[in-house]
């Protein structure tokens, strides 16, 4: 028997490429899109448009889900223990699960693809065919659809579509769904050896964010070949910070960096469940990195352009609450954590440390510098204030989070992920809401009405960051109160 | 030597401490069972020595690693089947073998060789071309027997092994756990089920509540103390009772027609009671050293427990 570069990989293979998958699947795919090819009067574009279309069915409607459920299934079907147990290491294991996971689908995808290409090339160049659909038969629906937008100004112009810009489209689509694949793969790895965890809700976001950026490549690469035709006078762009970029490439390299970090953050995970010491280096640097990039389009939003460290303090606090949602069920962690710092177990302390901690004091930096530069209209004392507010906010929820979080615990179970959203919402949506006469409320999120940021109103304080920090002092101590009679409630003494 | 040494291991959930200041050492090359109620903790006991759970504190020395440490050097030289094993049901045996020694990292030249061992071993050789889903549940069991010692570990930790199987699979287990003893391996095995355990433990650790209750060598156990013999009369007579009442270091422990159970001092011998008895007349049809069970071992364990 032969390996294909490592034990996971072949072993997908084995398993998704018997002769019947391999030779039988695409002809019946090919039998399923015959009524879709039928449709069209131009057989060509039949095939060119069937083929994208099967493409896209067999990569994201169906990869996604493929690509996702490797770790899981391996827990469901108490396997994973002798892959834990073996020698294969977390990138083996990592891309193994990953690629082999999607092998078949990409086959499939891949011979689609081509057809895509080579049928789309000999089509000819008509880019009024390309856009317009004009061999579409006039008497079917979708055509009927399609055929409404030859109403515009690119009737009958002619464009070069060489077989180059082709594959570099195909390329591009290659990697935005590569992509998706990716990020529902680090979603789907479960967080504990839980069976039988659903996923599905996973897939869904995926195919969801992956069909959204591939109608942008799309749309922004149908914008270069007018504008290399000269038919468009530019093409769109994107400020960044205070620089201008093509559209097109800052997508593809802004997908082509999280694609990184999905993989790489599959492989901390990964190499967690191998038993390897994860520190939350990694998780770290990629909030941080993330945070800034995405700042960076601030002015997308209507903010001014450059560095502004308010926006990127309130990506890291949304990066901060995921983290901690996401381990918060993990009280065995926090225990370990707890046992460690009173021990001063330092390596173990930096080992066991939930990945909120450094986030949050990532956010303690990047505000500070963020409210002395950014916030004009309050005086330098009132900043401290509302530094400290906010901090002592995200703490209090943070003891809320644990209550019910222990409460799940021991208590009635139910889903933690969606009793902490309904914290959030309930505390910064849905009191305010009612209460919105009382406390003034205009906008839910944190500071965007500086008029709420430099309330001394203690009422108002209660719900939001102030510079009244006796309310915020207030709103923690009731919570760490509940949250230390919680734990006197459920827990015993030993540790 | 020890091949296993634990110190102070705590484990905890969240809601439970699970074990407690666990402390044992085993030795290198025997077959230990370890015994215990349902819930007693055997399960995370045995997954935490070979580090595929994280304790909260404590230290596990396994040949020379630190497990907590360096787990996955632990790993290396362990191998486990878990209680609630699964296999590749879609994949052949041979697949199944292949795929567990790329894994194992076995040089691709020898992996063919390897499989072939290992399907020796354990007797799966006529299924090899075999998908797994077929197999009996006792051809299951010893393939993820064959995949877990593939990696040839020193040390190999088996949860629970024979449970659901038929009196001719276990005897199966049995023999083959007894042939990978004789190539070295020290083997631990986890059972509620005592009986299955007899034919070929050597030492046994009691575990209830999250904490070692008694570790004891079976062997010595036989040697050092007292040795049951069985002895089955035609009839019995007066003078055969009152002849092993006089003798020193024997003790009557069960009587009834024809049968008596005695308890010997580990310094008398077995022939010196029959030669005596045959000399005086007795009618002797059958006698038989009766080994100290495990089942005893634990059940004497048990009550000690229930007098504390």
């Amino acid at each position: 028997m032969q390996k294909i570069v490592n034990p996971e990989l072949t072993r997908n293979i084995w398993l998704n490429f018997s002769s019947s998958n391999a030779l039988v699947m695409p002809f019946l795919i090919a039998l399923i899109a015959f009524p879709i090819f039928l449709m069209f009067d131009n057989s060509i574009m039949a095939l060119s448009i069937t083929s994208f279309f099967v493409f896209y069915v067999v990569t994201v409607l169906f990869g996604m889900s493929s690509g996702s459920s490797g770790i899981q299934n391996e827990i469901n079907n108490n396997t994973w223990d002798f892959q834990r147990m073996s020698s294969a290491s977390a990138w083996q294991i990592t891309f193994g699960k990953f690629l082999g996971g999607i092998s078949y689908v990409w086959y499939l995808g891949f011979i689609a693809l081509a057809i895509f290409i080579i049928s789309t090339y000999v089509m000819g160049q008509d880019i009024k065919d390309i856009v317009y659909n004009s061999g579409f038969a006039k008497d079917n629906f979708i055509g009927k659809q399609l055929n409404k937008l030859k109403a515009s100004s690119l009737e009958g112009i002619q464009i070069d579509l060489s077989l180059l810009q082709l594959i570099k489209f195909s390329a591009y689509i290659f990697i935005t769904v590569i992509f998706g694949q990716a990020i529902v793969f680090f979603f789907s790895i479960p967080t504990g050896n839980e069976r039988t965890e659903k996923i599905s809700n996973r897939n869904i976001i995926g195919i969801l964010i992956t069909t959204w950026l591939i109608s942008q490549i799309y749309s922004l690469q149908l914008q270069e070949l007018l504008f290399d035709a000269g038919i468009a006078n530019k093409v769109s762009t994107i400020n960044w910070y205070d620089y201008k970029f093509n559209a097109l490439s800052l997508t593809l390299s802004t997908i082509l960096f999280f694609l990184f970090w999905a993989l790489f953050g599959s492989y901390r995970v990964i190499r967690k469940k191998l038993q390897y010491k994860v520190t939350p280096i990694a998780w770290t640097i990629f909030a941080i990195s993330t945070s800034f990039l995405i700042a960076g389009f601030d002015n997308i939003i209507g903010r001014n352009n450059g560095l502004n460290l308010l926006t990127v303090s309130y990506i890291l606090l949304v990066f901060t609450y995921y983290s901690f949602c996401r381990e918060v069920d993990d009280l065995n962690l926090v225990k370990r954590f707890i046992y460690n710092l009173r021990n001063k177990n330092k390596k173990q302390v930096f080992e066991n440390m939930p990945m909120f901690i450094p986030t949050f004091i990532a956010i303690s930096i990047t505000l500070i510098f963020g409210l002395t530069y950014q916030l004009e209209e309050t005086n330098s004392l009132n900043k401290l204030f509302l530094y400290f507010s906010i901090l002592m906010f995200i703490l209090r929820d943070f003891a809320f989070l644990y209550i019910i979080s222990i409460n799940n615990y021991f208590g009635k179970k139910g889903r933690l992920f969606y009793k902490n959203m309904l914290y959030l919402i309930v505390m910064y949506i849905a009191i305010p809401t009612v209460f919105h006469k009382f406390i003034e409320i205009k906008s839910v999120l944190l500071l965007s009405n500086k008029n709420i940021a430099n309330s001394t109103d203690l009422l108002q304080g209660l719900f939001y960051p102030t510079i009244n920090t006796l309310s915020a002092t207030a709103g923690l101590l009731i919570a760490l109160y509940l949250l230390n009679k919680t734990i006197k409630k459920h827990f015993k003494k030993e540790t | 030597m020890s091949i296993l040494k634990v110190k102070n291991l705590n484990f905890e959930y969240a809601n439970a401490h699970i074990l407690h200041d666990i402390n044992f050492e085993i030795e290198s090359g025997g077959i230990i069972a370890l015994v215990g109620p349902n819930g007693a903790g055997k399960t995370t006991l045995l997954r935490s020595i070979i580090g595929l759970e994280t304790i909260l504190s404590g230290q596990i020395i396994l040949d020379g690693i630190d497990v907590f440490e360096d787990p996955r050097k632990a790993h290396s030289i362990t191998g486990y089947l878990s209680d609630f094993f699964g296999l590749y049901d879609n994949l052949t045996v041979k697949q199944s073998l292949t795929h567990m020694a790329w894994s194992h990292k076995v040089p691709d030249n020898l992996v063919n060789d390897k499989v072939n061992e290992i399907a020796e071993i354990v007797g799966v050789t006529k299924y090899l071309d075999q998908k797994s889903e077929v197999l009996s549940r006792g051809y299951r069991q010893r393939l993820g027997i064959g995949l877990a010692i593939i990696g040839n570990p020193k040390f190999l930790v088996l949860d629970e092994p024979a449970s659901g199987m038929d009196p001719e699979s276990r005897h199966a287990l049995s023999k083959l756990i007894l042939n990978l003893h004789a190539q070295g391996m020290t083997i631990i095995v986890s059972s509620h089920i005592l009986a299955e355990l007899e034919d070929y433990c050597t030492d046994m650790i009691v575990i209830r509540d999250g904490k070692i209750v008694k570790q004891v060598s079976l062997n010595d156990n036989q040697t050092e103390q007292k040795t049951n013999v069985k002895i089955n009369f035609e009839k019995i007579r007066k003078k055969d009772l009152n002849l092993l009442n006089k003798m020193d270091g024997l003790e009557i422990t069960q009587e009834s027609d024809n049968e008596l159970i005695i308890s010997l001092d580990s310094n008398i011998k077995e022939q010196e009671i029959l030669s005596n008895l045959i000399t005086n007349g007795a009618k002797i049809s059958g006698f038989q050293v009766i080994a100290k069970t495990l089942q005893e071992e634990y059940m004497k364990l048990a009550q000690d427990k229930g007098e504390e």
